[in-house]
């Protein structure tokens, strides 16, 4: 798929659909919508910042109590080679103050069991875990 | 963005006639807030009944259209579907905004 916003909506989607035809339930497929357009909308701003296009892939697998969800890119790889430690933000601070960014990570690593990175031969590589219920 | 807004006795309702609030809509969205919500009714209901979705970008969009209002006005949200309520408190946003299952629980909650 390319990185246009309507290219990556129906590639969620699809995805999602696939999730509903395995027998998913509504709040996993929940959970793993928000997950993976915070994660593709990062690909888009950042990896990807300042060109056309790019390839992403999506592709998962179901084992018995876990959903496993790859996404690959071929963009700039995350500085310093590690994934985003930023936890929440001070939310007590004056309304003037109060941060207009920065939630997706929060947001990713809250929906998800465990989340790992690799970038190798210019190609960066999300794993992701969402913990199926019995 | 798509939005309309009704007024009465110092109480806006803005409502969002759209699915979702994402990256791809949240400058938009911001900026039809700021005129939507030029005139100063005190507070502002912003009415999320037909979005069921929300990403980061469009959660950010919401704050900035609360600090867009000053000190001294309410921004409550009304009508979120469950996902994105999760997402305010997963946040944890609810300890922002006041958030209402629904339009009338909002404005139930002014008479009362």
């Amino acid at each position: 798929m390319s990185t246009n916003a309507g290219g990556a909506k129906n590639a969620i989607n699809a995805t999602l659909q696939r999730l509903a035809g395995a027998g998913l339930s509504r709040e996993i497929r929940e959970n793993v919508q928000i997950v993976l357009t915070e994660i593709i909308n990062n690909v888009v701003e950042h990896a990807y910042r300042g060109a056309t296009a790019g390839p992403i892939g999506i592709e998962f697998h179901i084992s018995n109590d876990v959903l496993h969800i790859t996404v690959t890119d071929r963009g700039r790889g995350f500085p310093g080679g590690t994934l985003p430690d930023n936890g929440d933000a001070d939310l007590t601070c004056p309304r003037a103050a109060l941060p207009e960014g920065g939630f997706g990570w929060p947001l990713i690593r809250r929906l998800t069991s465990h989340i790992t990175y690799v970038r190798d031969l210019g190609q960066n590589r999300l794993d992701l875990w969402f913990d199926l219920p019995a | 963005m798509s939005l309309t807004s009704k007024v009465t006795n110092g109480l806006q309702i803005v409502t969002v006639d759209a699915e979702r609030i994402d990256a791809s809509g949240a400058i938009r969205f911001k900026e039809d807030m700021r005129s939507e919500t030029a005139s100063g009714a005190p507070r502002v209901v912003l009415d999320l009944t037909a979005v069921d979705f929300i990403d980061s970008s469009g959660l950010g969009a919401i704050v900035a259209s609360m600090k867009q209002l000053g000190d001294d006005r309410r921004l409550d949200l009304a009508g979120l579907s469950p996902a994105v309520d999760k997402v305010f408190r997963l946040t944890r946003m609810d300890t922002v905004f006041r958030l209402y299952p629904s339009l009338d629980d909002a404005l139930a909650a002014e008479r009362g």
